[in-house]
């Protein structure tokens, strides 16, 4: 059916309104880490408050992620290890995971789709951490929620978003460009646009609106450019899928933002090796 | 993944181009020194000398699938890169670990399907 002109847009906003708000426990945890009089306890108990969170905080805390020797037992060890901020934006992750967990399309299976995600995230991770910086769950979690777009699509249109998928395996091209020709608008704005709704920061939505085109994004250049080459890196290896058939062309000036030496790509793909399934366990729960 | 695992095998299980993990010796004397890679002589020369096992290194990946399997997954894999610059160095680096670790997951399923 040939698309109004200002419908896409449209039903793109449409899309993005029927997507619940963030879960209150998340909500809680959010204000709290933003409240400078707030001390580790009161964290401790926002957290505390939401028993799967908890328990997959402190999973989290003992995965190889953090490599840590000693056992971590209580949620306020975690917090030490792991910092406020660090913790929230790993709530916000485990938030979005659950929110879609009834998801059902075809051409979609959850855990696989998590997996790519929990891979991006992973990698994203690595090549911030490999450049000495410190902060990189932020990195982690525009990296896990950087294809939200498809499961908000696979929640409102399940059988339009299968035959944009079947379609893009055919002609061996990027989701992304069928679902532009299709409907006006592709997964990363409309990703993008419930983010905006979810009032996340900014260098979120910016990462996740230009994964597949970096060379769009002004403030958060680099961080895009990492999810755009995680992206590229992790559809092929082969770690779960999201619905891509083909490995997405790779922007060289995006490669080069991530400042990374090809000798070191091998290290991080082993580090993936090590990672991906016991994360995607604790995000997405074991199988 | 991809570690160089050791694994020690007697005398008779020896064949050509097994690579040594440690030097063959027999009281003290080095024989053959370790990364020699064997040849049907040397076999001869170690059973003559009374050498009873060897540490061999654990064959690289590649040498132990069939050629015609590495080939379909290559095959397999340049399909899902058709929209990728294989020139590229980075590109093609990828392309590498990408290959590998499909090597790698068809052989543990190899094994697993073996046991």
């Amino acid at each position: 059916m040939p698309a109004e002109p200002g419908q896409p847009v449209q039903n793109l906003a449409l899309m993005a309104q029927q997507i619940p708000a963030l879960p209150l426990t998340y909500q809680r945890v959010s204000q709290v880490v933003a409240d400078p009089h707030a001390t580790a306890v009161h964290i401790a108990e926002a957290v505390a408050a939401d028993q799967g969170l908890a328990m997959r905080i402190l999973q989290l805390a003992n995965s190889a992620m953090y490599g840590q020797v000693a056992r971590i037992d209580t949620l306020t060890q975690a917090l030490s290890l792991i910092g406020n901020r660090q913790l929230r934006d790993l709530a916000l992750g485990m938030a979005v995971v659950d929110l879609f967990k009834d998801v059902r399309a075809p051409e979609i299976d959850l855990r696989s789709f998590w997996e790519h995600s929990i891979a991006v995230a992973s990698s994203a991770r690595l090549i911030a951490a490999a450049r000495g910086e410190r902060e990189t769950e932020r990195n982690f979690v525009a990296g896990l929620l950087h294809d939200v777009g498809i499961m908000i699509s696979a929640q409102a249109q399940p059988d339009r978003l299968a035959q944009q998928l079947r379609r893009a395996r055919e002609e061996s091209s990027l989701v992304a460009f069928v679902e532009r020709a299709d409907q006006g608008f592709d997964h990363a704005e409309l990703g993008a646009a419930v983010l905006e709704r979810w009032r996340l920061p900014q260098v979120m939505i910016e990462v996740v609106a230009g994964h597949h085109r970096p060379m769009l994004t002004a403030t958060y250049a680099r961080e895009c450019a990492d999810v755009h080459f995680s992206d590229l890196l992790v559809d092929a290896l082969g770690y779960g899928s999201a619905g891509e058939a083909i490995v997405p062309p790779l922007d060289t000036h995006a490669w080069d933002l991530c400042g990374l030496p090809v000798g070191q790509l091998a290290r991080i793909a082993d580090a993936l090796e090590h990672q991906v399934v016991e994360l995607t366990d604790i995000f997405v729960g074991a199988r | 993944m991809g570690c160089a695992m050791n694994r020690i095998v007697a005398f008779s299980m020896l064949q050509p181009g097994m690579v040594l993990a440690e030097a063959a010796s027999i009281d003290g004397q080095v024989l053959l020194a370790a990364g020699t890679t064997l040849t049907s002589a040397h076999i001869a020369m170690l059973g003559k000398r009374g050498v009873r096992s060897l540490a061999v290194r654990q064959q690289p990946a590649t040498a132990t699938l069939p050629a015609r399997v590495i080939l379909e997954l290559d095959k397999q894999l340049r399909a899902k890169f058709v929209r990728a610059d294989l020139q590229h160095p980075v590109v093609k680096e990828v392309y590498r670990l990408a290959l590998t670790r499909r090597v790698h997951q068809t052989m543990r399923k190899g094994a697993a399907d073996a046991r």
